[in-house]
Order: C-alpha cells, then structure tokens, then sequence
C-alpha cells in the first residue's frame, strides 16, 4: 500500500474556490446564505483543527478520563444543536434528549468496542471516539427529526387526540399514532442509507480508510459494521427520546401541553 | 353527582367566572346559556378535567378531581367538542368502536351491529351510514354519531357544547328528541348554547345564566 498523499497547505485553500462558488449562486439567486457560508467555513476550519490537536494530545496520553471528558462535550454540543433546532417552547425534552444520546450511545459503543472490535482498552481513543462521533452525529439527527416530527403532528393533530383523551384514552393511547410516526421518521435516513451505500454513494469513513491505506475488504467491514451500529444507535435513540418527551407534552391530569 | 364549589377560572389573572357553586345530578338537564366567550366551553372543559380552576373545588360523588385517574373521570363525565372530531379515514363502526381499544374499556362489551342501527334508528341515520368514511359525514351526522360513540361508553354525564349550533332541521330535531328523553334515563346532561334552545321539556331543563362573570340559576 502507498503512503497516504498529504494536502498541501496551498491545495487545501483552494478548496475555498467552492465555498466561493455557493457564495456566487446565493448572491446571483439572492438565497441570502452569504453569511452562513462564510461563518461555516471559518467554523468548519476551526472546530476541525481543533479537534485535531485534542486528537493527537489524547491519542498520545492514553487515559481514560479525558476520553470520557470529550466524549461528554460532544454529547452536550449534540445536545445544543438539537435544542437550537427543534425550537419548541412549551415543552421541557432538554434532559430527555440527554439521557436518549447518552444510553444509545453507551449501549451502541459498548457492544462495537467490547464485543465487535474487541478494543483493548476500551476507551482507545482511536477507535472509541471516532466511532462515538459517528454514533453521536447520526443520533443528533435522528433525534431531531424524531422531536420534530412529534411536536408538529401533536400541535397538529390536537384535536384528534383531544377527542381521544376525552373518551378515556391515555396519553400514550391518544398519542399511539403520532409516536410511531415520530420513531419512523427518526429511523429512515439510517435504514435509507443502507439502501444506498455502495451504490450511489462511497461513505466517508470507507473512504478515510482506503486513502490511508488500509486493506479494502478490512475498510468494507469496518463500514458494514458502521452502517448497522448507526441504525441501531438511531432506533434507540428515536425510540428513547419520543418516548422520554411524549410524556412531557402531557400534564399529569392528561392535558396536552402544546 | 358533580359539585363545585367557590370555583373561579380564566386564561389570565382576572378570573373569566367566579363564585360558582353548583351541583349537577344524574338524570338532570342543565343549560349554560350566555353571550359568546362568556365562559361556557371552559366551564364544560373544567367538568372534564381539560382546564384547571385558578380557585375552588371539584368533585365527583363527593370524591375530588384530582384523586381521579383522568381516564375514568373522562369516561364518567365525557366532553363532546362543538364541532365533534372523527377519525376522518375511518368508517363510522370503526370510529364508534375506537373507545374500546383503549385500556379504560378493554373489559366492556362491544355493542352488537344490531344494537348500533337502533341507536342511529334513534338518532334519525339510516344504518348505511356506519359503513361510510367519517370525513364524509355531514356536520349534523358527525354531531349526532359523536353522541352516539360517548353514549356508548355508558358515562354518568355527558357535556355537550353548542350541540344544536350550524345544524339542518333533521340534525337538530333528532338531537333535541334525545335530549328530551334523558330527563327519564340516569344521565347528566350539561348543555352550552348561546342561543335559547327552543322544543325541549321547560319542566326538566334547569337553565344557568353566564354572564358579568358569573353564573346564575334562572327560576322563571
């Protein structure tokens, strides 16, 4: 295998030539998306950096705490994201949606690392927090989705499951349908893309694998186990959080809260 | 038997009704009359646990509201909606059979098709409408099954908000008959209408006034 072609420092900034490029449509188009394409970039710029010398820093010291440490800022980023996305003021699903990402992480990585890859320790830091990053990212979208999906067709259906509620249902029995919509919706990007990969699209960590030379059929199971480890992080994630948070759109006397 | 008791609610700090005391039987007809926005949905949602008093005290043969479990205070006092909401991609049966999927009603029995048409005989709809798709009922219809559903949960009172209101002659006249014959079964019926509700027994309706933000029995 050859050694991996490093990019050069002038090469990289090329690549801005297509971030000014989206600029040139949004500015021809009046999309009005100047500015998050430029703070984006910066961001994307930054945060990566970043967490390329927290990378070589904990790859280095080999201890578990500061593994953990980021671990859990990650997981409150995730969480932030999440809050600032669904924007829903009438009901409380910040600790829900805490506790969702960290049992379905936890149970996920648990089972890869202990089980699959069999790391030894289990919190190497090669493989527990790119793996983690994974988990967490498509769960972060999962969840949203998820939220989302339960907040609007609650306030959009609330009358039907007021009409429910009035002739003795419970709140999980008013909300039954409105639940499994919610967890569907929280699931299929991760089923979708199993539908997909290979086929219409090479994914990302296969292709970080190939690039730095590792055998093929190694990067291939590597991604399989992905593709399954992010359905099963994103089932117990959506089923958690819709759950955890229906109960909250509800009072204790079984009046909806949106 | 329903009694509140010092009761006030509203949306805001100022109190929408205040100072209601009120005891409501089985075998009762009650009317709320009053203007539009006065109080009267509220009050009905305050009777089936939807809306909280900001003062005073529910209860349920002597027992208070909140000690219930809400599911069997709303199969015991059910709340028919002004414009009563169906499961639209249903047909009807299904839409009268839905209560008896929930927990609350697992054990009841589920009425025979033969009774249902007796019901809607009752009721003025010919039985061809238990097979049609909800969302192609007419208002009247919707009024009349979504009765017919609450009915047969067998609760103890049954709240209906403006149950005569935007209805065709048929509709009303057929609900108005119903009405009247509760005054000999052992239902409670609590009624909010903004308009006088004209052919109803005057001897078995008690008629309460919402107004000035109170609420006041009419003894004429």
């Amino acid at each position: 295998m050859s050694a991996v072609i490093d990019i050069g420092w002038t090469q990289l900034g090329l690549c801005l030539l297509f971030i000014l490029t989206a600029g040139g449509a949004s500015i021809a188009l009046r999309l009005g998306l100047q500015r998050d394409l430029l703070w984006g970039t910066v961001r994307s710029f930054a945060q990566l950096f970043m967490l390329g010398l927290v990378l070589k820093y904990v790859f280095h010291i080999k201890l578990w705490w500061p593994v953990l440490l980021i671990f859990w800022c990650m997981l409150a980023f995730a969480v932030q994201i999440i809050h600032g996305r669904v924007k829903e003021k009438s009901v409380r699903y910040l600790d829900t949606t805490f506790l969702s990402m960290f049992l379905s992480f936890t149970l996920i990585t648990m089972i890869i690392n202990g089980m699959i890859v069999q790391v030894r320790p289990w919190y190497e830091p090669r493989y527990f927090l790119p793996l983690g990053g994974m988990v967490i990212g498509n769960s972060m979208n999962a969840i949203a989705i998820a939220l989302e999906r339960l907040f609007g067709e609650l306030r959009r259906s609330k009358d039907l499951v007021e009409m429910r509620l009035t002739l003795g249902a419970t709140y999980r029995e008013a909300a039954a349908d409105i639940t499994r919509g919610a967890v569907k919706a929280g699931m299929i990007p991760s089923i979708n893309a199993m539908m997909g990969v290979g086929m219409v699209f090479i994914p990302g960590m296969m292709t970080g694998q190939i690039l730095a030379g590792a055998d093929v059929i190694t990067a291939v199971k590597y991604q399989i186990m992905v593709m399954l480890m992010l359905v099963g992080s994103t089932s117990v994630g959506s089923v958690l959080v819709v759950l955890l948070s229906l109960r909250r759109c509800f009072t204790r006397d079984g009046r909806l809260r949106l | 038997m329903i009694e509140l008791r010092n009761v006030a609610f509203g949306y805001t700090e100022r109190p929408l009704c205040e100072g209601i005391d009120l005891t409501l039987r089985r075998g009762e007809i009650a009317l709320i009359r009053g203007r539009s926005g006065c109080g009267k949905t509220s009050l009905l949602r305050l009777l089936s646990r939807f809306h909280l008093p900001s003062r005073g005290n529910l209860s349920l043969d002597g027992r208070p509201y909140g000690e219930f479990p809400c599911e069997e205070l709303r199969t015991r006092v059910v709340y028919i909606h002004q414009s009563p909401v169906m499961e639209n991609r249903l047909p009807v049966l299904e839409n009268l059979l839905l209560p008896f999927s929930f927990g609350i009603h697992k054990d009841k029995t589920r009425p025979e098709e033969q009774e249902l048409e007796g019901l809607f005989a009752a009721f003025h709809l010919p039985p061809e409408v238990l097979r049609r798709e909800a969302a192609k009922l007419s208002v009247g219809e919707k009024q009349r099954v979504a009765i017919i559903r609450a009915h047969l949960l067998q609760p103890e009172f049954m709240l209906l908000d403006e149950p005569l209101a935007n209805l065709d002659d048929e509709s009303a006249s057929a609900i108005r008959e119903w009405i009247a014959r509760q005054s000999l079964a052992n239902l409670g019926l609590v009624m909010a209408s903004h308009q006088p509700v004209a052919g109803l027994p005057r001897e078995s309706v008690r008629v309460l006034e919402m107004g000035e933000g109170r609420l006041r029995e009419r003894r004429d």
